[in-house]
Protein backbone atom coordinates (compact mmCIF):
# COMPACT_ATOMS: atom_id res chain seq x y z
CA UNK A 1 0.00 0.00 0.00
CA UNK A 2 1.57 3.11 -0.69
CA UNK A 3 2.38 6.04 1.79
CA UNK A 4 -0.32 8.08 0.74
CA UNK A 5 -3.21 5.50 0.76
CA UNK A 6 -1.70 4.91 4.39
CA UNK A 7 -1.96 8.43 5.65
CA UNK A 8 -5.34 9.34 4.22
CA UNK A 9 -6.79 5.84 5.59
CA UNK A 10 -5.08 7.00 8.93
CA UNK A 11 -6.72 10.55 8.38
CA UNK A 12 -10.06 8.83 7.56
CA UNK A 13 -10.00 6.77 10.80
CA UNK A 14 -8.92 9.43 12.84
CA UNK A 15 -11.44 11.89 11.65
CA UNK A 16 -14.31 9.10 12.15
CA UNK A 17 -12.97 7.86 15.90
CA UNK A 18 -13.23 11.99 16.49
CA UNK A 19 -16.64 12.14 15.76
CA UNK A 20 -17.65 9.13 17.75
CA UNK A 21 -15.98 10.85 20.75
CA UNK A 22 -17.38 13.92 20.37
CA UNK A 23 -20.93 13.29 19.68
CA UNK A 24 -21.16 10.94 22.10
CA UNK A 25 -19.36 12.79 24.91
CA UNK A 26 -20.94 16.18 24.12
CA UNK A 27 -17.38 17.80 25.53
CA UNK A 28 -14.13 19.12 24.04
CA UNK A 29 -10.99 17.62 25.60
CA UNK A 30 -7.78 18.67 26.25
CA UNK A 31 -6.91 15.15 24.62
CA UNK A 32 -8.82 16.11 21.26
CA UNK A 33 -7.45 19.60 21.08
CA UNK A 34 -3.99 18.54 21.15
CA UNK A 35 -4.49 15.54 19.11
CA UNK A 36 -6.34 17.87 16.41
CA UNK A 37 -2.50 19.88 16.40
CA UNK A 38 -1.02 16.41 16.11
CA UNK A 39 -2.84 16.05 12.72
CA UNK A 40 -3.15 19.50 11.19
CA UNK A 41 0.86 19.31 11.60
CA UNK A 42 0.95 16.36 9.73
CA UNK A 43 -0.94 17.66 6.32
CA UNK A 44 2.49 20.56 6.30
CA UNK A 45 4.95 17.04 6.22
CA UNK A 46 3.01 15.18 3.43
CA UNK A 47 2.33 17.92 1.41
CA UNK A 48 5.95 18.68 1.78
CA UNK A 49 6.88 14.81 0.67
CA UNK A 50 8.03 13.96 4.29
CA UNK A 51 5.33 11.05 4.03
CA UNK A 52 6.79 8.86 6.86
CA UNK A 53 6.83 11.49 9.47
CA UNK A 54 2.96 12.68 8.55
CA UNK A 55 2.11 8.98 9.25
CA UNK A 56 3.64 8.98 11.97
CA UNK A 57 1.94 11.63 13.49
CA UNK A 58 -1.61 10.68 12.59
CA UNK A 59 -0.81 7.67 14.29
CA UNK A 60 0.18 9.71 17.19
CA UNK A 61 -2.89 11.42 17.57
CA UNK A 62 -5.03 8.26 17.05
CA UNK A 63 -2.87 7.31 20.13
CA UNK A 64 -3.91 10.23 22.17
CA UNK A 65 -7.56 10.39 20.76
CA UNK A 66 -7.69 6.94 22.20
CA UNK A 67 -5.85 6.75 25.23
CA UNK A 68 -4.73 10.61 25.84
CA UNK A 69 -1.40 9.01 26.65
CA UNK A 70 0.38 11.18 28.97
CA UNK A 71 3.84 10.38 27.13
CA UNK A 72 2.68 11.00 23.51
CA UNK A 73 1.51 14.33 25.16
CA UNK A 74 4.94 15.60 26.35
CA UNK A 75 7.00 13.80 23.60
CA UNK A 76 5.32 16.15 21.19
CA UNK A 77 4.76 19.33 22.77
CA UNK A 78 8.08 19.47 22.68
CA UNK B 1 10.35 27.88 -5.42
CA UNK B 2 11.03 25.54 -2.73
CA UNK B 3 10.41 27.95 0.18
CA UNK B 4 6.77 28.98 -1.25
CA UNK B 5 5.91 25.57 -1.45
CA UNK B 6 7.18 25.28 2.22
CA UNK B 7 4.75 28.16 3.08
CA UNK B 8 2.30 27.17 0.70
CA UNK B 9 1.86 23.75 3.05
CA UNK B 10 1.95 25.90 5.84
CA UNK B 11 -0.81 28.01 5.07
CA UNK B 12 -2.87 24.17 4.22
CA UNK B 13 -2.03 22.87 7.74
CA UNK B 14 -3.00 26.39 9.27
CA UNK B 15 -6.44 26.16 7.31
CA UNK B 16 -7.10 22.37 8.20
CA UNK B 17 -6.30 23.49 11.64
CA UNK B 18 -9.17 25.60 11.88
CA UNK B 19 -11.40 23.29 10.38
CA UNK B 20 -10.68 20.35 13.13
CA UNK B 21 -11.18 23.42 15.78
CA UNK B 22 -14.67 24.39 14.54
CA UNK B 23 -15.55 21.00 13.85
CA UNK B 24 -14.66 20.20 16.73
CA UNK B 25 -17.12 22.89 18.65
CA UNK B 26 -19.88 21.85 16.33
CA UNK B 27 -19.91 18.60 16.80
CA UNK B 28 -20.86 18.80 20.46
CA UNK B 29 -23.89 20.54 19.97
CA UNK B 30 -25.19 18.99 16.85
CA UNK B 31 -27.71 17.20 16.04
CA UNK B 32 -27.18 14.71 13.57
CA UNK B 33 -28.40 16.12 10.31
CA UNK B 34 -25.97 19.17 11.55
CA UNK B 35 -23.14 16.72 11.83
CA UNK B 36 -23.73 14.99 8.50
CA UNK B 37 -23.02 18.22 7.46
CA UNK B 38 -19.81 18.86 9.60
CA UNK B 39 -18.83 15.66 8.47
CA UNK B 40 -19.62 16.32 4.91
CA UNK B 41 -17.41 19.30 5.28
CA UNK B 42 -14.33 16.97 6.86
CA UNK B 43 -14.92 14.72 3.79
CA UNK B 44 -14.27 17.15 1.11
CA UNK B 45 -11.45 18.29 3.12
CA UNK B 46 -10.39 14.65 2.88
CA UNK B 47 -11.15 14.37 -0.79
CA UNK B 48 -9.04 17.15 -1.49
CA UNK B 49 -6.29 16.48 0.61
CA UNK B 50 -5.94 12.77 -1.20
CA UNK B 51 -6.44 14.20 -4.64
CA UNK B 52 -3.41 16.71 -3.57
CA UNK B 53 -1.24 14.16 -2.71
CA UNK B 54 -2.33 11.28 -5.58
CA UNK B 55 -1.13 14.66 -7.89
CA UNK B 56 2.30 14.79 -6.47
CA UNK B 57 2.61 10.71 -6.19
CA UNK B 58 1.92 10.85 -9.96
CA UNK B 59 4.44 13.60 -10.23
CA UNK B 60 2.85 15.42 -12.59
CA UNK B 61 3.62 18.68 -13.65
CA UNK B 62 0.97 21.05 -12.08
CA UNK B 63 1.58 19.47 -8.95
CA UNK B 64 4.42 20.87 -7.56
CA UNK B 65 4.06 21.14 -3.32
CA UNK B 66 2.83 24.79 -3.46
CA UNK B 67 0.24 23.72 -6.50
CA UNK B 68 -0.98 20.74 -3.98
CA UNK B 69 -1.13 22.49 -0.93
CA UNK B 70 -3.25 25.65 -2.67
CA UNK B 71 -6.15 22.82 -4.04
CA UNK B 72 -5.76 22.09 -0.28
CA UNK B 73 -6.42 25.94 0.53
CA UNK B 74 -9.46 25.64 -1.97
CA UNK B 75 -11.06 22.77 -0.50
CA UNK B 76 -10.45 24.31 2.89
CA UNK B 77 -12.90 27.49 1.72
CA UNK B 78 -15.65 25.35 0.95
CA UNK B 79 -15.48 23.47 4.39
CA UNK B 80 -15.21 26.75 6.07
CA UNK B 81 -18.16 27.80 3.99
CA UNK B 82 -20.38 24.48 5.30
CA UNK B 83 -18.77 24.52 8.55
CA UNK B 84 -20.84 28.21 9.03
CA UNK B 85 -23.78 27.17 8.31
CA UNK B 86 -23.83 24.21 10.43
CA UNK B 87 -22.62 26.59 13.07
CA UNK B 88 -25.39 28.85 12.84
CA UNK B 89 -27.59 25.89 13.14
CA UNK B 90 -26.65 25.34 16.31
CA UNK B 91 -27.04 26.11 19.68
CA UNK B 92 -23.31 26.49 19.79
CA UNK B 93 -24.25 30.25 18.20
CA UNK B 94 -26.13 31.02 21.13
CA UNK B 95 -23.53 30.39 23.93
CA UNK B 96 -20.75 32.19 21.74
CA UNK B 97 -22.83 35.55 21.96
CA UNK B 98 -23.52 35.35 25.64
CA UNK B 99 -19.88 34.45 26.32
CA UNK B 100 -19.77 37.97 23.81
CA UNK B 101 -22.45 39.79 25.95
CA UNK B 102 -20.57 38.21 29.29
CA UNK B 103 -17.28 39.48 28.31
CA UNK B 104 -18.68 43.44 27.15
CA UNK B 105 -20.77 43.55 30.99
CA UNK B 106 -17.25 42.63 32.08
CA UNK B 107 -15.12 45.26 30.47
CA UNK B 108 -17.86 47.75 31.51
CA UNK B 109 -18.06 46.97 34.80
CA UNK B 110 -13.77 47.21 34.91
CA UNK B 111 -13.94 50.44 32.66
CA UNK B 112 -16.69 51.69 35.76
CA UNK B 113 -14.46 50.47 38.51
CA UNK B 114 -11.24 52.45 36.97
CA UNK B 115 -13.63 55.22 36.43
CA UNK B 116 -14.55 55.26 39.92
CA UNK B 117 -10.58 54.95 41.03
CA UNK B 118 -9.96 58.15 38.95
CA UNK B 119 -12.93 59.70 40.98
CA UNK B 120 -11.56 59.31 44.39
CA UNK B 121 -8.03 60.34 43.33
CA UNK B 122 -9.62 63.70 42.16
CA UNK B 123 -11.82 64.39 45.22
CA UNK B 124 -8.59 63.43 47.20
CA UNK B 125 -7.03 65.90 45.37
CA UNK B 126 -10.10 68.91 45.70
CA UNK B 127 -9.54 67.91 49.35
CA UNK B 128 -6.32 68.85 49.87
CA UNK B 129 -6.94 71.83 47.46
CA UNK B 130 -9.96 72.67 50.36
CA UNK B 131 -7.65 71.92 53.24
CA UNK B 132 -4.87 74.71 51.39
CA UNK B 133 -7.39 77.07 50.59
CA UNK B 134 -8.79 77.06 54.23
CA UNK B 135 -5.42 77.66 55.82
CA UNK B 136 -4.75 80.11 53.74
CA UNK B 137 -7.42 82.16 54.31
CA UNK B 138 -9.23 82.05 51.21
CA UNK B 139 -12.67 81.00 51.90
CA UNK B 140 -13.96 81.63 48.32
CA UNK B 141 -11.97 79.46 46.71
CA UNK B 142 -13.05 76.96 49.86
CA UNK B 143 -16.48 77.38 48.93
CA UNK B 144 -15.90 76.60 45.19
CA UNK B 145 -13.63 73.04 46.01
CA UNK B 146 -15.66 72.07 48.79
CA UNK B 147 -18.90 72.50 45.91
CA UNK B 148 -16.91 70.56 43.33
CA UNK B 149 -16.31 67.80 45.70
CA UNK B 150 -19.91 67.30 46.76
CA UNK B 151 -20.25 67.05 42.88
CA UNK B 152 -18.05 64.38 42.35
CA UNK B 153 -19.11 62.68 45.49
CA UNK B 154 -22.49 62.61 43.66
CA UNK B 155 -20.98 61.04 40.43
CA UNK B 156 -19.37 58.93 42.41
CA UNK B 157 -21.99 57.56 43.89
CA UNK B 158 -23.67 57.12 41.03
CA UNK B 159 -21.13 54.74 39.54
CA UNK B 160 -20.54 52.48 42.85
CA UNK B 161 -24.41 51.79 41.88
CA UNK B 162 -24.19 51.13 38.85
CA UNK B 163 -21.34 48.83 39.00
CA UNK B 164 -23.01 47.15 41.79
CA UNK B 165 -26.19 46.58 39.65
CA UNK B 166 -24.20 45.61 36.84
CA UNK B 167 -22.09 43.12 39.32
CA UNK B 168 -25.03 41.02 39.96
CA UNK B 169 -25.98 41.25 36.46
CA UNK B 170 -22.75 39.65 35.47
CA UNK B 171 -22.52 37.43 38.32
CA UNK B 172 -26.61 36.08 37.54
CA UNK B 173 -25.56 35.54 33.78
CA UNK B 174 -22.44 33.73 34.41
CA UNK B 175 -24.35 31.04 36.12
CA UNK B 176 -26.75 30.99 33.88
CA UNK B 177 -24.45 30.54 30.96
CA UNK B 178 -22.28 28.13 32.90
CA UNK B 179 -25.68 26.22 33.70
CA UNK B 180 -26.41 26.22 29.96
CA UNK B 181 -23.02 25.15 28.27
CA UNK B 182 -23.56 22.20 30.60
CA UNK B 183 -27.20 21.67 29.97
CA UNK B 184 -27.20 22.43 26.01
CA UNK B 185 -25.49 19.67 24.73
CA UNK B 186 -26.95 17.16 27.27
CA UNK B 187 -30.06 18.21 25.95
CA UNK B 188 -29.25 18.14 22.20
CA UNK B 189 -27.64 14.75 22.80
CA UNK B 190 -31.01 13.40 24.28
CA UNK B 191 -32.61 14.98 21.05
CA UNK B 192 -30.16 13.12 18.88
CA UNK B 193 -30.48 9.72 20.75
CA UNK B 194 -33.72 10.02 20.81
CA UNK B 195 -34.21 10.30 17.13
CA UNK B 196 -32.12 6.99 16.05
CA UNK B 197 -34.11 5.35 19.08
CA UNK B 198 -37.51 6.12 17.71
CA UNK B 199 -35.99 4.99 14.48
CA UNK B 200 -34.92 1.72 15.96
CA UNK B 201 -38.12 1.16 18.31
CA UNK B 202 -35.44 1.14 21.15
CA UNK B 203 -37.85 0.15 24.27
CA UNK B 204 -35.50 2.89 26.39
CA UNK B 205 -37.14 5.75 24.39
CA UNK B 206 -39.61 6.54 26.96
CA UNK B 207 -37.02 6.87 29.68
CA UNK B 208 -35.03 9.61 26.77
CA UNK B 209 -38.46 10.96 25.83
CA UNK B 210 -38.79 12.49 29.49
CA UNK B 211 -35.36 13.38 29.97
CA UNK B 212 -35.86 15.27 26.77
CA UNK B 213 -38.63 17.10 28.02
CA UNK B 214 -37.55 17.78 31.14
CA UNK B 215 -33.36 19.36 29.75
CA UNK B 216 -35.96 21.15 26.82
CA UNK B 217 -38.01 22.78 29.99
CA UNK B 218 -34.65 23.51 32.04
CA UNK B 219 -33.15 25.08 28.95
CA UNK B 220 -36.29 26.99 28.53
CA UNK B 221 -36.37 28.73 31.80
CA UNK B 222 -32.97 29.45 31.47
CA UNK B 223 -33.50 31.53 28.23
CA UNK B 224 -35.99 32.91 29.88
CA UNK B 225 -34.11 34.09 33.00
CA UNK B 226 -31.45 35.53 30.53
CA UNK B 227 -33.79 37.37 29.08
CA UNK B 228 -35.40 39.02 31.78
CA UNK B 229 -31.57 39.81 32.64
CA UNK B 230 -30.49 41.19 29.87
CA UNK B 231 -33.76 43.70 29.19
CA UNK B 232 -32.37 45.53 32.09
CA UNK B 233 -29.08 46.32 30.10
CA UNK B 234 -31.58 48.45 27.54
CA UNK B 235 -33.88 49.31 30.80
CA UNK B 236 -32.47 50.88 34.06
CA UNK B 237 -28.45 50.01 33.61
CA UNK B 238 -27.65 53.18 30.98
CA UNK B 239 -24.97 55.56 32.58
CA UNK B 240 -25.29 59.18 33.28
CA UNK B 241 -23.42 60.74 30.04
CA UNK B 242 -23.14 64.04 32.57
CA UNK B 243 -20.67 62.08 34.77
CA UNK B 244 -17.68 63.13 33.11
CA UNK B 245 -15.59 60.46 31.87
CA UNK B 246 -18.02 57.72 30.75
CA UNK B 247 -18.07 58.34 26.96
CA UNK B 248 -15.82 55.37 27.07
CA UNK B 249 -17.79 53.27 29.17
CA UNK B 250 -21.15 54.75 27.17
CA UNK B 251 -19.90 53.57 23.77
CA UNK B 252 -18.61 49.92 25.65
CA UNK B 253 -22.42 50.10 26.44
CA UNK B 254 -24.01 50.78 23.03
CA UNK B 255 -21.93 47.88 21.88
CA UNK B 256 -23.46 45.52 24.88
CA UNK B 257 -26.94 46.48 23.92
CA UNK B 258 -26.16 45.54 20.00
CA UNK B 259 -24.68 42.13 21.08
CA UNK B 260 -27.71 41.26 23.62
CA UNK B 261 -30.18 42.36 20.57
CA UNK B 262 -28.19 39.71 18.69
CA UNK B 263 -28.86 37.56 21.56
CA UNK B 264 -32.34 37.84 21.96
CA UNK B 265 -32.45 36.80 18.37
CA UNK B 266 -31.07 33.73 18.79
CA UNK B 267 -32.91 33.22 21.54
CA UNK B 268 -36.09 33.40 19.40
CA UNK B 269 -34.59 31.42 16.70
CA UNK B 270 -33.32 28.69 19.08
CA UNK B 271 -36.68 28.52 21.08
CA UNK B 272 -38.25 27.61 17.27
CA UNK B 273 -35.74 24.95 16.86
CA UNK B 274 -36.13 23.51 20.17
CA UNK B 275 -40.38 23.81 18.95
CA UNK B 276 -38.98 22.06 15.78
CA UNK B 277 -37.29 19.89 17.34
CA UNK B 278 -40.28 18.93 20.13
CA UNK B 279 -42.67 19.03 17.18
CA UNK B 280 -40.63 16.43 14.91
CA UNK B 281 -40.09 14.11 17.33
CA UNK B 282 -43.99 14.02 19.01
CA UNK B 283 -44.94 13.09 15.56
CA UNK B 284 -42.44 10.51 15.02
CA UNK B 285 -43.90 9.69 18.67
CA UNK B 286 -47.34 9.98 17.47
CA UNK B 287 -46.68 7.97 14.14
CA UNK B 288 -45.47 4.43 16.45
CA UNK B 289 -48.40 4.23 18.35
Amino acid sequence: MKAREVYVGLLREYLGERRRLLVEERRVEGRVVFADKLVAGSLRYALTGDMERAVEAVKAALRVLRAGVEEEVSAYAE
Amino acid sequence: MRSSGVEASRRASDQFAQILSKSRRIYVYALPEIAEQVRTAEDQMLAAIDAALRARERRLLSASPEAAARKVIDASREAQSMLLDAYNNTPLKLVDELSRLRDALQRIYQQVEALEAEYRSRISSVDKEGVKAVKAGDTRRAEILAARKKQLLVSLKKLEARRNTLLSTVETLNMIIDQLVDLLPLYIKTASVLKTSIREKDVDKLRLYAEFLSYGEDVREKLKLIKDLTDKITGGLELDSSIPGTETIIEEWANAVSVKEDVDKTIDEFNSMLDAISRELEGEEDGKK
